[in-house]
């Protein structure tokens, strides 16, 4: 593999490697304040150089795990790609080799691009990478990006397996979200009563990307209080109308938190005739939360939104 | 007067130590704000440190795995740095998590010092013995290295935070190499520099029969103390130049002095107290000084340790970088016990640390004022603002992937003033934990970004404010009480009616799964922010959440948002509000 990269290195002029590396070392620099115009500029110089910048790019560059460099990468090696599909060919066969370099980050990082180039048909050979330690966070990248349900037994095995560190789990919901489909919605529902709290809010904003409004609707009655929360947050963050039926009541909860919960997600779907039950409701309420959740409601109804959405 | 003052501290901090920071009733509260969106405080627990590296402290990763002890940390910090540097030279260890200090001191030597009277020879043999012991234990710090790895790290040690030449270089093998260096010696070492220090320390019955005079000693058993140059200073204005310099009164003008004993006067020490490679002592007990020094001083150490006692008088610092209790791969403090005081400097100051670092500031009291910055940008992202980190903050080295140490500030009285622009005021950068303690009077906090109990980028930061009537201000945000970046920051303030005001990620605001909290727990306060996304604030990140919380717990209050006395508010993804009286129980 290292003999690849530097016959690779070799093949570009002279000049080239060294007119690159300048560019390049612009082109991963913080994009903030006085570098705003300067860094684009140099992922544009070398997106117009196309090939021979793949072969400077790949493998050579992929050894990085600051996030500045791989945003970089992605930029860059994107940019070419679509320029036309014989470059993109190129970057996936260089991607597709380096998925099996020695070096972990280069393995990631490639899998991680190939996803971003939407080359599923090297789903088989970045599967493989979910057994990697090393690695698997960028696998988890590229099958997300697939959507292949195929995928997702694998990916729900690695969630549930024992010792899987949390970020990673977290990054196994993320990927469960963005594939979609039954079983994927199945895992998500069973962790919104996950005990690491960052797995459960992963779970309930996956499944607020995937609308899956009907799935929520049936936690609404789920005995764990958490999940409860959970799905009432989620619908009213989704704000289909739909479940304003399922709302209303849990409105009038002996929990407090629940019916907190369940006016603020009512917030995203009011109608002016909730004034006749929740100004009522406001006199009778003893409960801060609440009561701060109906005034919040009752003054959205007579004004409209911040512009801020805030 | 000075005895009474500290004891009058030693009580205060020793009562203040019976009951936590966070008592039954804040605890409850926070709780409950938390069941309003859907978390616990276990759940404040979410993993924040995804990666590890051989010189996290465990300090760190217990502010990032349970954040509420940031408060006891605070509670600690002003505690243990308070008047007495000797306790707080041992206390401080246990911050680097440095154990088994011992008591053994070095073997005696003997040294033969022709100088009269007496009190003068006896100080200067004293004072040769601490600068003997304390140079023994500094070098056995670094006696495991090869002289390779010796050889890389005087090139490249103190370059680790005072490159100015803002090109990267690969500190991969200085870092490797330094990491052989023994914390437990620069403690001992500190430990012995505070015992020569003796803040307490009288005037010699016959000062009046000194002489000035320099001597170079010759006649010792001590191979490290040929060559050494003491100086010794009568009543009058004296000029000294020397390693050591022992002076009983006048006004008098130190220049390139490591160690220093000044019974009084108002003097002027330019560039002494070094603390590069060095170990540095400097002791005034009295009058309106000066300090002036480049980098390293004013109890600032790099693979040292270094202190510095003023014990009474309004004092002026002034230094450019790594001053003013400042230390990395080792210990640097600054205690100042009385007066109305001026620090000035530019860049990591007043309470920092870095790498394997102890860096403290206590001002025990009189009504002071810190300012850091001016000098060097914060390009390319705020090329017009000017860097500080500063002020009890502590900075980890993260493009090599090194956690920082630990940056306090501890004032304990009177009315002061902080200024700083972008990082500091209790903050941290990169696995690290920076604190600033103020614990009485009515203080003002000034901020252009980052920092007023903060953590920036997986780090913890802390701002505790005990008493008075305060006013936090920051132009641009991610402060007062904010956690960006996997990071965790609290700002506490305990009474007064005070002022918050804020831009974005402020009053309890997080961002990128960070933890931002603030606690006002008694007083008529308002929270002013120039932006919506303030008074518990955070958004959606990396697929998972962050939180902001703003506890107000007592007092009528304004806010410039959505938060009422006696309400409770949700906001953005996930940031709540709880205002309450605690009569409402």
């Amino acid at each position: 593999m290292k003999r690849l990269a530097l016959v690779l290195l070799m093949a570009l002029p002279a000049g080239a490697q060294e007119d690159f590396e300048a560019i390049w070392k612009e082109a991963c620099l913080w994009e903030v304040g006085s570098n705003v115009e300067r860094v684009p500029a140099a992922r544009k110089k070398l997106i117009e150089a196309g090939g021979p910048v793949l072969d400077f790019l790949i493998p050579g560059k992929l050894d990085a795990a600051d996030s500045i460099i791989t945003r970089s990468l992605s930029l860059v090696i994107l940019g070419i790609a679509e320029k036309d599909p014989a470059l993109r060919k190129k970057a996936v066969d260089g991607l597709a080799e380096s998925l099996e370099s020695e070096k972990p980050v280069v393995r990631r990082n490639a899998a991680d691009l190939l996803g971003q180039l939407g080359a599923s048909e090297t789903a088989p050979a970045i599967a493989k990478l979910l057994k990697d330690k090393d690695s698997r966070g960028g696998a988890l990248m590229a099958l997300g990006a697939f959507k292949l349900e195929s995928s997702v037994p694998s990916i729900a095995e690695l969630l549930d397996a024992e010792g899987s560190p949390e970020r990673l789990r977290v990054l196994c919901v993320v990927t469960l979200g963005s594939i979609g489909g039954p079983e994927a919605l199945s895992s998500l529902v069973a962790h919104l009563a996950d005990k690491a709290a960052a797995v459960r809010f992963a779970a309930q904003y996956a499944l607020e990307g995937l609308r899956a409004v009907e799935t929520l609707r049936t936690c609404l009655s789920d005995p764990d209080k958490r999940v409860r929360l959970h799905a009432l947050n989620a619908l009213g963050r989704i704000g289909d109308r739909a479940v304003r039926t399922d709302l209303l009541p849990l409105a009038g909860d002996p929990d407090p938190q629940v019916r907190g919960f369940a006016i603020e997600a009512l917030i995203s779907m009011l109608k002016p005739s909730d004034r006749d039950w929740m100004r009522p409701a406001l006199e009778r309420e003893k409960d801060p939360f609440v009561k701060g959740k109906l005034e919040e409601a009752l003054r959205r109804i007579d004004a409209p939104a911040r512009p801020d959405g805030m | 007067m000075k005895r009474q003052l500290a004891l009058f501290f030693a009580i205060a901090l020793g009562a203040s130590a019976e009951e936590p920071l966070l008592d039954a009733f804040t605890r409850s509260k926070l709780a409950e704000a938390l069941g309003c969106v859907n978390l616990s405080v276990d759940d404040l627990g979410w993993n924040k440190r995804p990666i590890d590296d051989d010189f996290r402290l465990k300090c760190v990763n217990d502010t990032l795995d349970r954040p509420l002890e940031l408060a006891d940390y605070a509670a600690r910090a002003e505690r243990e740095f308070g008047a007495d540097p000797r306790s707080a030279a041992a206390a401080g260890a246990a911050w680097l998590d440095v154990d088994g200090l011992g008591t053994a001191d070095p073997e005696p030597f003997e040294l033969d010092l022709k100088v009269e009277p007496e009190s003068a020879r006896a100080l200067a043999l004293e004072f040769a013995g601490t600068w003997r012991d304390a140079e023994l234990y500094r070098a056995g710090a670094t006696a495991t290295l090869t002289p390779d790895e010796w050889a890389v790290v005087k090139k490249n040690g103190a370059r680790l935070y005072l490159d100015e030449s803002e090109e990267e270089w690969d500190m991969t093998e200085t870092l490797a190499a330094a990491k052989k260096a023994e914390l437990a010696g620069y403690f001992r070492a500190a430990i012995v520099l505070a015992r020569g220090a003796q803040a307490d320390r009288k005037a010699p019955a016959d000062a009046a029969d000194w002489k000035t005079a320099v001597l170079t000693v010759r006649e010792t058993s001590d191979e490290g103390l040929k060559g050494l140059k003491i100086s010794i200073g009568g009543s009058g204005n004296d000029v000294h130049e020397a390693d050591i310099a022992i002076d009983v009164g006048g006004n008098d003008e130190y220049r390139n002095c490591r160690f220093v004993l000044d019974f009084g006067g108002d003097d002027t020490y330019r560039n002494c107290g070094e603390g590069n490679f060095a170990c540095a002592l400097i002791v005034d007990l009295a009058g309106n000084d000066r300090y002036l020094n480049a980098n390293l001083a004013q109890g600032g150490a790099a693979f040292a340790a270094s202190l510095l006692v003023d014990v009474a008088g309004d004092d002026r610092y002034e230094a450019d970088q790594c001053s003013q209790g400042s230390g990395y791969f080792g210990v640097g403090m600054l205690f100042d016990l009385g007066g109305n005081d001026g620090y000035r400097g530019a860049r990591f100051v007043q309470g920092f640390a870095g790498v394997r670092g102890l860096g403290v500031l206590s001002d025990v009291a009189g009504n002071d004022t810190y300012y850091a910055g001016g000098k060097y940008s914060h390009a390319p992202l705020l090329p017009e603002n000017f860097q500080s980190l500063s002020q009890g903050f502590a900075f980890g080295l993260r493009g090599a992937n090194t956690s920082g140490g630990v940056g306090i500030l501890a004032d304990h009285a009177g009315n002061d003033v902080y200024s700083a622009e972008v990082f500091g005021q209790g903050a941290s950068y990169w696995f690290a934990l920076g604190v600033l303690v103020d614990s009485a009077g009515h203080d003002k906090y000034d901020l252009y970004q980052y920092g007023q109990g903060a953590g920036i980028h997986l780090s913890s930061g802390v701002l505790f404010d005990r008493a008075g009537n305060d006013a936090y201000s920051c132009n641009y945000g991610v402060a007062q009480g904010c956690g960006h970046d996997w990071a965790a920051g609290l700002l506490l303030d305990l009474a007064g009616d005070d002022y918050y005001q804020g831009a974005g990620m402020t009053h309890g605001g997080a961002n990128a799964n960070g933890l931002g909290i603030i606690i006002d727990r008694r007083g008529d306060d308002a929270y002013s922010g120039s932006r919506p996304q303030v008074q518990g604030f955070s958004f959606q990140s990396r697929g998972s959440f962050g939180l902001g919380v703003l506890l107000d717990l007592g007092g009528k209050d304004r806010y410039s948002e959505e938060g009422r006395d006696n309400r409770t508010w949700t906001k953005s993804t996930l940031g709540v509000g709880l205002d309450c009286e605690e009569e409402s129980r």
